[in-house]
């Protein structure tokens, strides 16, 4: 299914495929801040920074990072920063500097961080000051530079709204070898030399986990980012006046293309949230006009659902869109009456760095993933015999597209197994089960892989289990998804004790040392204690019959 | 801005936009990086890459500096058909921080002189065609420079396509002093200098006649001439992937941002025709996929017309639309039933740098001057009291915005002349008469000013008078509109003959000494010969009343 086969719902504004720029996503804010250098760049809480402001410091971190920490052409560096004016600038100096970012969640704990270091080989660390120490193990060994962030160095102007703690924290002084302040920086004039990286070029290495164990990177080239950037401003109508508030995270696809690439592509405003807050977020759409908010739908059940949104202006909103879980009807139908506008719902993965479907201008569809997107060709297929099936006909999602992903990072293997070729194209598996109906719109029927969709936030339950696995107290374990009322489902784990840790140990206990080890909402929410595990004849784990119960109700 | 004209606007477009702070140029240098292997235009079936035509553009501006001394703020005058090259040379002109000085490939000497004069331009870029009108300025006129080119070097493609003679025609040597070939410049491969003019630089100045004789320069920066690229291509969705067709003439404001300005700004293709010809028209947008066609409504009507039409498959457009003149409704119906598309019209002038006014795409009215565009505060007046009226009032179109020029050149009395104050802001007046109705949407009724509009072209009587008075035998003169069944309007000459010449001088001579003082379209059409004309008490001749007695006439 191609966007031609879609004549009567197809946007007529819109042509079927792109023409994008062949240049790199720092060209777009070197061209941003040319057109607009006056224009407000990024809001975070009442602080402004302008384009121009943004681009130069974006070039002297660039500096920085090529004389300082001799960061070359293709280099990997590692962003650890919650949303905020550091993070885009921290991504585009990296790119200014021809090199590669390597984007991860703050909620990744030492153990985590370890392993995307080892793998990206990177050297160099940007960090926010308060996640430093779960990097700091690090420093000496596996990385040798770390610039540290502090979130209040951007708090120039007053504001009404109440900071989360993290951003009062003033810079501290941190004297170790190889660290250094963001502010010390930025006052230390470094010319960055001139750009080498092409479209073909690594822009992003995006880690994602998966079925089998560690997260593995995602090479995304500029062309491929390009692509989702340039598509999504189209989409969703997104031009120099549009506000995009940012609550989604900018590590992750959504965030990244939606909330920062494609608004800084059209020389848009970004307010920037760097933790969900509903009161924080209704007084942002109210206050900045906010026009485009790309989000997951939890937030806008919060929104809606939060005492102070009442009487609040959100009339502003033109563009509301998310993915990664379905948008409840009843919500959607509150949105409608408050702001005159359908929740569009779209869908993608970090392998297609963001949307590979959207739902189209004037005829959305909820609880859908929407159809093809510019240029991008979708199929189902068997899971096992990878045959395309017709309409209504359940399978696997399988894309083709110009936002393909190039392959994961020193893992040939893994990519071979992601990719089949169909009529000599690259289609890439998504390991979701689902069918398109009579008009060609495609719809999740199941999830073929293991992950739980919490909130919004991927779970990879292998990977979970493979962090259990070294608590010394347990001898086996299964993490499965669970209901959950407020995010949809949730996880959680059962657990087979060693025999000399029965009766000592509960599932309090696990789950505490489960925070120290992972981030926060990987967690299990639940630990079933029990006596022995569901094995099949060859002797897997059936992890699926003990989810179905979860599902079912039968436990 | 009046919340009365939004009620039916654009979804999702702001009302306000935030407009690039830099130079024209800057929207080439931009494409250019981003889509350098992308077609900017086609020609016949021969290709420009972005890529190239920036480097060309490059190298002209090399030339102009270092050959010609054009220097920042300077005038140069372009005078050439529609083809690549006025679009590189206008590109050039700009590059080399100078301003660009259209003008109508239609005017001869005569006219082209007091371009020269009144801008000061020393350097003229031009059509091989057009040379011969250019050459008696080089000598004693004031032009120091002209470069001059040849349309047949930029379609080399074969092509089946029906190429006027003018297009077909081989570079021709010229060994006049001051001359060089257009392939000659480029091939000089001289660098210009940095670049340095931003938005409130000079950028291209359009004449305009009017109601006092010579045609006035409208002065425009690159902020004014930005302010309807921007608005014009997110109205209408334009895209890198959008193909234009280019029929109407670029040294006028509507093709200038239609179908030169927007397309380079987004990226998008223009595929560019030097003459109007229908079934190449249709011929292009079959092959070249055309998406857009902005134009007037009299080669909607011809091409409508065309009993060839079905052959070619059209479907691809899908906006398509003008101004300059209304579009009759049974034309509208015809295209609505062939292509499925509303015919969107414009309003605008040579002051405004093409449109304030528009129709929403998704509801046009028609005949109709649409709702006033972003960050536009259009108002209808009583001409005399200057008291702002209400809906469906008849009075003169005012209007404030981005785009309103920064006034005549050399010309301060009929700059302060054009503008008013209302509410501490500063509108400019249109001449046009007209109204709006409860839904905000702007009407045409009449022309206050004395114009006539003879397909899409502007005749200016005042103009057409002063050159008829150069006429040994004419003692006096007065010109007015009659209608045409083609044109719409026509021109018509009302004369008065010296005594001595009474008899010995027919209409046709008339006609035909015109021909060679005046550009085709300002030629009447209708010469009739009376014994007086009708004066006031002053003494002014009375042409409105020549003008209704015209118009009795037609409807008898």
């Amino acid at each position: 299914m191609r966007p031609e086969d879609y004549p009567k719902v197809w946007p007529k504004q819109f042509p079927k495929g792109l023409t994008i720029p062949a240049t790199t996503l720092w060209h777009n804010l070197e061209v941003a801040a040319a057109r607009y250098p006056d224009k407000t760049a990024t809001i975070f809480y009442d602080s402004r920074l302008s384009y121009a402001e943004l681009e130069r410091q974006a070039a002297q971190l660039a500096g920085f990072l090529q004389q300082r920490c001799g960061i070359r052409k293709g280099d990997r560096v590692l962003l650890d920063l919650q949303n905020s004016p550091q993070f885009i600038l921290a991504y585009y100096a990296i790119l200014r500097a021809d090199a590669v970012v390597v984007p991860v969640s703050p909620m990744n704990v030492t153990d985590e961080l370890e392993h995307f270091v080892g793998d990206s080989g990177a050297t160099t660390a940007i960090v926010a000051q308060d996640l430093y120490p779960r990097l700091q193990p690090l420093m000496g060994n596996k990385l040798t530079y770390a610039i540290v962030a502090t979130y209040s160095d951007y708090l120039t102007a007053p504001t009404s709204l109440t900071l989360p703690d993290l951003l009062t924290t003033p810079s501290d002084a941190l004297v170790e070898s190889g660290v250094v302040g963001w502010r010390e920086v930025l006052a230390t004039p470094h010319e960055a030399r001139a750009a080498k990286a092409a479209a073909d070029d690594l822009c992003a290495i995006l880690y994602t986990s998966g079925t089998t164990g560690r997260p593995k990177g995602c090479m995304h080239t500029h062309r491929t980012v390009m692509f989702t950037a340039v598509g999504g401003a189209i989409w969703e109508a997104m031009g120099a006046d549009s506000v995009v508030l940012d609550t989604a995270p900018l590590f992750h696809v959504t965030g990244m293309q939606h909330s920062m690439n494609a608004p800084i592509f059209a020389g848009a405003t970004i307010a920037l949230l760097p933790r969900w807050d509903a009161e924080a977020a209704g007084y942002m759409i109210e206050r900045y006009r906010c026009t485009h908010w790309p989000n997951v739908p939890t937030m806008v059940v919060d929104l809606l659902a939060h005492p102070a949104t009442e009487g609040r202006d959100l009339s502003s909103l033109q563009n509301v869109f998310g993915g990664g879980s379905s948008m409840p009807e009843a919500i959607a139908q509150k949105l409608f009456e408050l702001c005159g506008i359908e929740y569009m719902e779209g869908y993608g993965m970090t392998e297609t760095i963001s949307q590979t479907h959207m739902n189209p201008p004037g005829n959305l569809r909820k609880q859908c993933l929407g159809i093809p997107t510019f240029d991008t060709e979708s199929l189902i297929v068997d899971p096992d015999t990878l045959a395309p099936v017709g309409p209504d006909q359940p399978g696997e999602i399988v894309s083709h597209g110009p936002q393909l992903f190039k392959g994961y990072w020193n893992n040939p293997e893994a990519t071979a197994a992601a990719i089949i070729e169909i009529e000599g194209k690259r289609f890439l598996r998504t390991g979701d089960l689902g069918y398109y109906d009579a008009d060609g719109y495609f719809y999740i029927a199941d999830r073929l892989k293991r992950m739980i969709n919490a909130a919004g936030y991927k779970v990879w339950p292998a990977e979970v289990e493979m962090t259990l696995y070294k608590h010394p107290d347990i001898k086996e374990v299964a993490v499965v998804s669970t209901p959950d009322p407020r995010r949809g489902e949730t996880v959680k784990a059962f657990v087979v004790l060693k025999p000399e840790a029965k009766g000592k140990v509960s599932g309090e206990q696990i789950v505490d040392w489960a925070r120290a080890h992972m981030a926060v909402y990987k967690v299990p929410r639940l630990v079933e204690l029990i006596d022995v595990l569901p094995r099949s004849g060859t002797g897997k784990i059936q992890w699926r019959a003990l989810q179905d119960k979860e599902w079912t109700g039968g436990s | 801005m009046k919340p009365r004209h939004h009620s039916f606007w654009p979804k999702n477009l702001p009302t306000s936009l935030t407009y690039p702070q830099t130079s024209l140029y800057y929207n080439l240098e931009v494409s250019a990086a981003r889509y350098p292997d992308k077609r900017l235009l086609v020609y016949y079936d021969t290709p420009l890459s972005f890529r190239a035509a920036r480097a060309q553009v490059d190298a002209l501006a090399g030339f102009l500096q270092q050959r010609c001394a054009v220097k920042r703020g300077d005038r140069v005058l372009l005078f050439m058909q529609n083809s690549p090259q006025f679009m590189l040379a206008f590109y050039a002109i700009l590059r080399a921080d100078a301003m660009v000085v259209p003008v109508n490939p239609m005017n001869l000497t005569e006219e082209l002189r007091h371009y020269v004069a009144d801008s000061d331009a020393v350097v003229i870029v031009t059509g091989q065609e057009l040379y011969p009108q250019v050459k008696p300025l080089l000598r004693d006129g004031g032009l120091r420079h002209a470069i001059v080119a040849a349309y047949s070097d930029y379609a080399t493609q074969p092509t089946e396509l029906n190429l006027p003679d003018v297009v077909k025609l081989a570079r021709q040597p010229i060994s006049d002093p001051g001359v060089t070939l257009w392939s000659q410049a480029l091939g000089t491969g001289l660098a210009p200098a940095p670049h340095l003019a931003g938005p409130s630089d000079l950028c291209v100045m359009p004449y305009t006649s009017g109601t006092t004789g010579n045609p006035k320069g409208c002065i425009h920066t690159h902020s004014t001439v930005m302010s309807t690229i921007v608005s014009g291509a997110y109205w209408f969705g334009v895209t890198p992937d959008t193909t234009v067709l280019g029929t109407l003439p670029l040294f006028h404001v509507t093709g200038m941002q239609g179908s030169m300005n927007q397309p380079i700004f987004t990226g998008a293709t223009v595929v560019l025709m030097t003459r109007w010809d229908r079934d190449t028209a249709a011929a292009i947008i079959e092959r070249h996929r055309v998406t857009g066609w902005t134009n007037i409504s009299t080669m909607a009507i011809d091409f409508l017309a065309n009993p060839n039409l079905a052959q070619y498959d059209v479907s691809s457009l899908s906006r398509i639309g003008g101004g300059g003149a209304a579009m009759p409704e049974a034309v509208a119906q015809r295209l609505k039933n062939l292509t499925g598309l509303d015919y969107v019209e414009g309003y605008g002038l040579s002051e405004t740098m093409a449109p304030t006014h528009i129709n929403p795409p998704d509801r046009p009215k028609q005949q109709c001057l649409g709702i006033p565009i972003c960050d536009t505060d259009a108002r209808v007046i009583n001409p005399d009291t200057l008291q702002e009226l209400g809906p469906e009032e008849v009075g003169e179109i005012v209007s404030s915005g981005p785009q309103i020029f920064r006034g005549y050149w050399k010309n301060p009395d009929a700059t302060a002349a054009c503008f008013i104050e209302l509410e501490g802001k500063r509108f400019f007046r249109t001449g046009d008469l007209g109204r709006y109705d409860e839904e905000g949407y702007f009407f045409m009724v009449d022309r206050l000013k004395r114009m006539i509009n003879a397909a899409g072209y502007k005749v200016w009587p005042a103009e057409v008078e002063a050159i008829l008075y150069g006429h040994p035998d004419i003692q006096e003169a007065c010109i007015i509109s009659a209608s045409d069944p083609h044109r719409g309007e026509t021109v018509k000459a009302v004369i008065v003959l010296k005594a001595a010449s009474r008899g010995n001088v027919s209409a046709d001579g008339v006609i035909g000494w015109c021909r060679s003082h005046m550009a085709a379209y300002k030629i009447p059409r209708v010469v009739e010969f009376v014994d007086s004309l009708p004066k006031s008490a002053t003494g002014k001749v009375q042409w409105r009343l020549l003008q209704e007695r015209e118009a009795q006439k037609a409807t008898t």
